[in-house]
């Protein structure tokens, strides 16, 4: 193989262009393996480097989320600094564990953006987390606790909910 | 692009970002200069927002018909507005009155105005009403425009402007939550993570939250959680979530019942119909119950025009509850690829027809039968030409196993035939690699011509004496490995000289386990 890594540049729906190892985010994203697939006998033996818009995902989100995938999907990285393991509590399942609670502890925003872009971009991982994330907001939480959280505005008039309450009287 | 490091919030940046690099820093200007009194409100940033930008998109110019020179100056006199605000909230001072001092955000005509509150969550749009008298006489609230409305409006804008961004703008701005957009498989996705009972519950949310769990792929009924949750009746709660799920695609469904109180014959077979019904994946009914509270018998139907693609039905003590499985026959299982019966007594449908008669002619695509503890069971005859594993442990009433099974793969008989005189085991047509048994070999057997076995797997534990006839039933010569399971150090020896006096050719690999006399799975 070859020494230096090829690389792709990923444009967020904002404009701003992100590098990223091509090995790595085929790793990560279907959906970007399947772009660079299409692209490759194009590109072939060219010096080029492709450029793929990413028209759904913000520089703020795409950024995020390259940070994650080049934790989690970057072989060396992982392999090569130990200090990872280092930091991580006896607990934890995977050394990631606590990169992973610290990448979801963002505002409601921000983690809806998150879901989002792994949805669009087809990492699993990344989806899994961040569903899993936002379902630990709604956990135990009594109604009026997850409009809050949420802003969810309750849009039922009165005799609406009455009914909603007694179709669902069994769950309450 | 405009990059905004030190705007502290990312819906703003957002809105920063996207918009041209001089008016990015006016409008950044205005945040900073917002943010940086003690009394800033939610709304002043909301109202600021869109009022800027309402006033920035040259598409609505054309619509509300002001002329662009109006909105030349920096910042757009929101900030007055804002000073409003602040005579309200306590302990605040009002610095905000610099400027020009012309608050045009409250010159817009109602219609606008209304617009604009009509994109700020409830809350927010209500508080608007005391930020002064011409706020306070505006006509009522418009109601809350949904998704589609704000991106219908912004496609508007998008028609005379040519503005591309404006449609994700119309997305990122609307303040009101996100969360309710998300699509119905994402929030299933996320829903599917919570515990069942919190899940029906976002039905009282708001309109779109109402059905949005009768679209939940895995359903998991388990009692100690619903328990646990608050809801007092757990068959209640099953009927509920069945009778709702009806139309819907499950994917998975659990049941699982630990307290005897929540077993009722009548509702089981109900239940299992209506899973027959609605689950295109894995069936599993799992009733743990562990002291004999339950008397009587239950029956557990399983009506066959099911589309799950498995059964388990799990009964952990079998002495205390009489549970009878029946599988009633009408039609095929046609999905159905794998069914596990563990501690149930089967029972012979209202035509006689056994489990072999249907396992032989119901389940054309069935690959693996697990009957473990299972009763009522005496000959097992099938024929099948699907059937890959079949594992059989303690099917206590069991004597005759008769199969015509041409893609057999894998066998595994654990104390089936222990004890018991006239045993037979006829294998006429099968594709055995491996060959796991923990039990008395029968008296008479048959097995057709065996190629080539990988694996063949001994418990001696039981029945020193049966070693050699077992592994005599298969020439040595066709074994890959030979596995030999042994509970004491001493027995260990003697298998050793046991198995040098069989001649086992060079090729083939001999491993003596210690274990437990329990297998493991």
């Amino acid at each position: 193989m070859a020494s230096e890594k090829k690389v792709v540049f990923l444009r967020s729906s904002d404009g701003e262009a992100f590098e990223v190892s091509e090995e790595v985010i085929s790793a990560a994203s279907v959906t970007i393996k399947g772009m660079i697939d299409e692209e490759s006998p194009s590109r072939a033996d060219t010096a080029a480097t492709t450029t793929l818009a990413i028209p759904n995902v913000t520089a703020a989100t795409l950024s995020r989320v390259l940070h994650y995938v080049n934790k989690h999907f970057d072989a060396a990285a992982v392999v090569g600094r130990p200090d990872d393991y280092i930091f991580c509590a006896p607990g934890d399942e995977h050394p990631l564990a606590r990169f992973d609670d610290d990448f979801v502890d963002v505002d409601n925003d921000t983690l809806i953006d998150l879901v989002h872009a792994a949805e669009y971009l087809h990492i699993k991982k990344l989806f899994d987390l961040t569903c899993k994330a936002v379902a630990d907001k709604l956990k135990g939480r009594t109604i009026d606790q997850i409009r809050e959280t949420f802003g969810i505005v309750n849009d039922y008039t009165v005799e609406e909910e009455v009914e909603v309450y007694r179709e669902n009287s069994w769950a309450f | 692009m405009c990059t905004l490091p030190d705007l502290p919030d990312s819906g703003l940046r957002r809105v920063a970002d996207r918009l041209p690099a001089e008016e990015g820093e006016r409008f950044a200007a205005l945040v900073r200069e917002l943010r940086g009194g003690p009394n800033h409100v939610a709304v002043e940033f909301s109202a600021a927002t869109y009022a800027w930008l309402y006033n920035r998109t040259a598409a609505h110019d054309a619509v509300v018909g002001i002329p662009t020179e109006h909105y030349s100056a920096s910042p757009p006199g929101v900030s007055r507005s804002a000073g409003k605000v602040a005579q309200d909230v306590p302990g605040s001072n009002s610095k905000e009155d610099e400027g020009d001092g012309i608050d045009r955000l409250s010159d817009l005509p109602n219609d606008i105005i209304s617009d604009i509150v009509a994109r700020l969550p409830l809350k927010e749009a209500v508080r608007t009403h005391v930020l002064s008298r011409r706020w306070l006489s505006l006509p009522a609230l418009p109601p809350r425009r949904s998704l589609a409305d704000v991106l219908f409006a912004d496609m508007e804008l998008t028609d005379s402007d040519g503005d591309e961004d404006a449609i994700t703008i119309g997305v990122t701005l609307d303040q009101a939550d996100r969360f309710t957009e998300l699509p119905d498989h994402i929030i299933c996705s996320i829903l599917c993570r919570v515990p069942l009972v919190d899940a029906i519950r976002t039905c009282v949310l708001g309109r779109r939250w109402r059905e949005v769990w009768t679209c939940l792929p895995c359903l998991t009924l388990d009692d100690m959680a619903v328990g646990d949750a608050g809801v007092m009746r757990f068959l209640d709660f099953v009927d509920g979530v069945l009778a709702r799920s009806t139309d819907m695609k499950i994917q998975r469904l659990i049941l699982n019942v630990t307290d005897p109180d929540n077993v009722d014959g009548a509702r089981l077979a109900a239940w299992s119909a209506q899973a027959a019904e609605s689950v295109r994946g894995p069936v599993f009914f799992k009733l743990d119950i562990s002291a004999d509270f339950l008397q009587g018998e239950t029956v557990f139907e399983m009506p066959n025009q099911a589309l799950a693609d498995s059964i388990t039905v799990f009964i952990s003590h079998p002495e205390e509850i009489a549970f009878r499985v029946r599988l009633t026959a009408n039609g095929q299982f046609a999905s159905l690829t794998r069914l596990v019966l563990v501690g149930t007594r089967f029972k012979a449908d209202d035509n006689g027809r056994s489990i072999s008669d249907i396992v032989s002619k119901d389940c054309p695509v069935l690959n693996s039968l697990r009957l473990e503890d299972v009763r009522g069971v005496f000959l097992l005859h099938l024929d099948s030409a699907s059937l890959i594993d079949l594992r059989a442990v303690l099917v206590s009433d069991l004597t005759g196993v008769e199969l015509t099974t041409q893609s057999l793969n894998r066998i595994h008989f654990a104390y089936c035939f222990v004890g018991k005189e006239a045993t037979t085991l006829t294998v006429s047509k099968h594709n055995l690699k491996e060959v796991v048994w923990n039990d008395t070999w029968p008296v008479h057997s048959h097995f057709g011509a065996v190629e080539m076995l990988e694996k063949l797997m001994v418990y001696r534990q039981n029945n020193p004496q049966n070693l050699k006839r077992v592994i005599s039933q298969f020439s040595l010569t066709s074994v890959k490995t030979l596995c030999v399971s042994v509970s004491t150090d001493e027995d260990m020896q003697e298998v050793k000289t046991e198995v040098q006096s069989m001649r086992i050719p060079r090729y083939c690999v001999l491993v003596i386990q210690l274990s437990e006399n329990e297998e493991g799975q």
